[in-house]
């Protein structure tokens, strides 16, 4: 289980987001350290306690677009995209070389034609990412079994798949069954278009309540000793400006309760 | 415990900075972790990721599976979205990385260098691995601005800017935080903002381009690195076209003719040489220009059109001249005597190569030293003098090794198959063409391997594997046809020619040796146009069509009427017809060009034979035979003058010439020498016997 401390409105809204048509897409910013990582990881538990599959890409892993198709792919399996499977078929053209390298792929969907992104050109690169993204459209649409897309260190992720998401987020209001999170340093903006009436944005700052780290505390059996944990925990809180790395960083340095029995 | 919470308090009280805040929060943390997982932990902030292997790497001791655990467990440490890996959350590395380097820069790239090495052994064709090495080499110091412009022009040219993207990444981090080299700080802003303009992505490429066409003979391939700057130069090229800037146009331009003179494209090559030129003409660049020239000469060799390859490097001395390039007037004094190799004139050859030794030699030019050694061989070669052609190639072979250059390699040990084919050395000839063969594969270099191709033919022919002949010659004489050098189309129909003779098929010899001599004439090669009528006269020698045979050398001494070449065929001719003195005379004609000088001594021992001197004879071939132990003909006719002579090495002699024999017509013919032995020596028992022994070896191995 991921102990979190807080961060209760952000969760409530991601309960939200699996439960109502209103919102699909969650943004969550926050600078190095602040518990976004650790806040995915619970929306992802929560989501499989709800019966909800997701897909999560952290892009510090270097993730490409064959590897979001070919898990999406996999996801859903080939009878949920058929325009897709069609797409690939077609795109079997022995005078394109389809190169890919080093790459997380696994499953029927490897080699994706995404991989058949024109050279150099970035205009005609942009073309075929808004072709690839109109057969999939017409697959999602009709999806039937919910799907929740994760993305996680975005500000590291790639041109390409960076292109395929903004496409993908701009045809949001298409799609009923699919919600996305995105989280990270960066994150994407919507200043108009239909997207920005689907998402909610969250800035993280940290967790600044003495209240809210004492079930950590207590999670990880650490104890100040002598000191009175709930002293100790505001003057951190207040000196670390409730930032979660540093202030998890000086409670996993406390001793646990066994060591000092 | 709690003095340490106390004590914690307190410090934090007087903490200014955020900066010292966070140092004490990793401080604390740290204190509170056995000695052997602190270490563990300022390790693993090296790599990006890690996993427990490539801990226990950069450890002095490996770490216990336990204190892996731990590590694992801290709060600041996640698992890595790839394979199993593990990484240092960001924040915390950053700050972990930032003291170790402030504290002990050369522990910190001494771990990096480990890690580098680690990454290196791995799989290369793996992104996470080729990024990891290359961010590590970077932080351990090497200098590898290099390698990452290689990597950069090779991932965008096969579409793969994202991997460029994540490296950038990875490195702009360490640039942020001022721990990498000056060097690979721009190497990694120029591709970072390398679409920002077009003429700095355009320059950004053509350097690059540049690099990877000039490395490439040094590098593992480099049909590889020719195409990545192929596509980098044309790249470059249209985005010069479309800025108007003449200049990179033309140096594009200039380069992607190089790129296809080594890719054998000679016709592509002209077209991008003269429009580059004329680019520089307009420029008033006359240093390129001359550059130009100088490249279509080269060009022109390749098609074996030796008239123009001349008149080209002529221009591009003139101008070389003009500007006082001295290194560029030496190339082409060199090339120039090329061009006289190329049309038998030897002399002139060795004098411009060797003046032009001279200043390479003087200036420490390596690659001009080796190519001058390497064309004194072939003046050698040319004039048969197979030792000290053997030296010189091998001397410009390592000259060649040393700095790298594959194709003079290539080159050089293609020659040297022809050496010891000259030599009937066939075995040590063939381990030559087969070696030269896979370097001239390995970079691409067509014309060579066609060569190559065709050496084997001959090696083939000499040991009268005829079903493997066909198939060399037509297979290197269609390449010949497709990179359009019409010499070595030539001397494929010529050997041709010579596989109908030894077919038996006579009419289509001839033929094929006058198509030969037609082409040679085309590209007036008259020596090798004369060539081929001396061979024509071969075919009708051992017809026993002796004239013909004498008609035929006419012809060729007609064409080409020095005499380098033919006399000491027609010698031959003549000792079958036994008209001695006649071959004398040619035999004395031939030794003043100071050629094949070895034949020569033969043939004065084989009349001598004939004349009843078997002493002198026996002296005479003994001594050719040296210099040519791997003839099986020389051995031969020197068995029968140590027979003659009543010699008992006669018949181990013979034995060894069997041995090196691969035609039967060859035995038949001595047999048929034997004979003759009888007839003026009178009949004995040796003859008898050797008569014995020739034949049950016909017998034996020549059944079918």
């Amino acid at each position: 289980m991921t102990m979190l401390a807080n961060y209760r409105k952000e969760r409530e809204a991601f309960e939200k987001l699996l439960d109502c048509d209103s919102c699909r897409v969650l943004l969550l910013c926050g600078k190095s350290g602040m518990g976004k990582t650790t806040l995915l990881d619970t929306f992802k538990e929560l989501s499989e306690a709800k019966g909800v599959c997701c897909v999560l890409f952290d892009c510090k892993g270097t993730v490409v677009l064959d590897e979001v198709f070919g898990r999406i792919s996999n996801f859903l399996g080939q009878n949920n995209l058929p325009n897709l499977t069609k797409s690939r078929s077609a795109s079997e053209n022995p005078t394109i070389n389809i190169s890919v390298t080093g790459n997380f792929l696994c499953g029927m969907w490897n080699n994706l034609l995404i991989t058949v992104l024109p050279k150099y050109n970035p205009v005609k690169r942009q073309a075929h990412c808004v072709q690839l993204m109109d057969v999939l459209t017409e697959d999602l649409k009709n999806l039937e079994r919910p799907l929740l897309v994760l993305f996680d260190t975005y500000e590291k992720m790639n041109s390409d798949v960076k292109l395929w998401t903004e496409l993908f987020l701009a045809r949001i209001c298409l799609f009923p069954q699919v919600r996305v999170v995105i989280a990270g340093q960066q994150i994407p903006k919507f200043d108009k278009g239909g997207v920005k009436k689907f998402a909610q944005h969250f800035e993280l700052t940290g967790v600044s309540s003495a209240e809210d780290w004492l079930p950590y505390l207590q999670f990880k059996q650490r104890t100040t000793g002598n000191l009175d944990n709930q002293e100790f925990l505001k003057v951190i809180c207040s000196s670390y400006q409730g930032h979660p790395k540093d202030i998890a960083k000086l409670i996993d340095g406390l001793s646990t309760m066994g060591e000092l029995a | 415990m709690s003095d340490r919470v106390v004590a914690l308090m307190q410090v934090l009280q007087t903490a200014q900075t955020d900066e010292a805040r966070q140092w004490i929060a990793m401080q604390f943390n740290l204190d509170s972790l056995s000695p052997e997982v602190r270490e563990v932990v300022w390790v693993a902030a090296i790599p990006e990721w890690f996993d427990k292997t490539l801990l226990d790497t950069l450890l002095e001791q490996p770490i216990s599976e336990a204190d892996f655990d731990k590590l694992t467990s801290l709060s600041y440490v996640e698992p890595f979205p790839l394979n199993s890996f593990f990484n240092v959350h960001e924040s915390t590395r950053e700050l972990l990385l930032a003291k170790l380097y402030q504290d002990d820069p050369q522990r910190y790239r001494e771990l990096n260098f480990q890690a580098a090495k680690y990454c290196e052994q791995k799989n290369q064709d793996e992104l996470h691995w080729k990024i990891a090495t290359l961010y590590h080499q970077a932080l351990a110091g090497f200098v590898i601005n290099y390698k990452i412009n290689n990597q950069a022009v090779d991932w965008i040219t096969h579409s793969q800017r994202c991997n460029l993207e994540a490296l950038i990444f990875s490195l702009s981090e360490e640039i942020k935080a001022n721990r990498i080299n000056d060097d690979i700080k721009a190497e990694t802003y120029i591709w970072k903002n390398w679409e920002a303009t077009s003429y700095a992505q355009a320059n950004t490429l053509l350097r690059l381009a540049d690099y990877s066409s000039s490395c490439s003979s040094s590098e593992e391939q480099e049909s590889e690195s020719l195409q990545v700057a192929h596509d980098a130069y044309q790249l470059a090229l249209s985005r010069f076209e479309k800025i108007k800037d003449k200049r990179g146009v033309a140096n594009c331009t200039f380069r992607l003719g190089d790129v296809y003179l080594k890719q054998s494209k000679l016709d592509e090559s002209q077209k991008r040489y003269e429009q580059a030129q004329l680019l520089f003409r307009q420029l008033d660049d006359k240093l390129s220009e001359a550059h130009c020239f100088h490249s279509l000469g080269e060009m022109f060799s390749a098609k074996s059109q030796l008239d123009e390859a001349q008149k080209q490097y002529k221009k591009a001395l003139k101008l070389f001249r003009d500007i006082e390039d001295r290194l560029g007037e030496e190339n082409c004094v060199q090339d120039l005597g090329n061009i006289s190799l190329g049309l038998s004139d030897f002399e002139k050859a060795e004098n411009k190569n060797q003046e032009a030794l001279s200043y390479f030699q003087g200036v420490g030019y390596r690659r001009g030293i080796a190519s001058c050694t390497a064309s004194l061989g072939d003046v050698s070669l040319g004039l048969s003098q197979l030792v000290k052609a053997e030296t010189q190639y091998e001397e410009a072979l390592s000259l060649y090794k040393s700095i790298g250059h594959k194709r003079g390699e290539t080159y050089c040990t293609k020659r040297l198959g022809d050496v010891y084919l000259q030599l009937f050395d066939l075995e040590k000839a063939q381990e030559k063409y087969e070696s030269a063969l896979r370097l001239s594969q390995h970079v691409e270099d067509r014309v060579s391997e066609a060569y190559c191709i065709q050496g084997l033919g001959d090696i083939y022919l000499q040991r009268s594997e005829l079903d493997k002949v066909s198939e060399q010659y037509k297979k290197a004489q269609d390449m010949f046809r497709k990179i359009g050098d019409r010499r070595g189309e030539a001397k494929c129909t010529k050997n041709l020619g010579k596989l109908f003779s030894e077919l038996g098929d006579i009419e289509n010899a001839i033929s094929h040796m006058k198509k030969a001599a037609n082409i040679y004439r085309d590209i007036r090669l008259v020596v090798n146009q004369a060539g081929c009528f001396n061979s024509i006269a071969k075919i009708y020698h051992s017809q026993k069509r002796y004239d013909d045979a004498l008609a035929a050398y006419q012809q060729a001494i007609e064409i080409c009427p020095e005499g380098k070449y033919w006399y000491h065929k027609r010698a031959h001719t003549y000792i079958a017809m036994e008209q001695y003195d006649l071959a004398l005379q040619d035999i004395e004609r031939a030794e003043k060009t100071g050629m094949y000088l070895e034949y020569l001594q033969a043939f004065r021992g084989e009349i001598a034979l004939w004349q009843h001197q078997p002493q002198t004879a026996v002296d005479l071939l003994q001594s050719a035979t040296q210099q040519r132990p791997k003839d099986g003909g020389f051995q031969r006719t020197l068995a029968l003058a140590l027979l003659a002579n009543g010699n008992a090495e006669a018949f181990a002699t013979m034995e060894t010439g069997l041995k090196l024999t691969y035609r039967k017509k060859d035995i038949e013919r001595t047999l048929e020498e034997l004979d003759k032995l009888e007839r003026i020596y009178g009949e004995r028992a040796e003859f008898a016997q050797m008569r014995e022994v020739l034949t049950n070896y016909l017998n034996q191995n020549f059944q079918h």
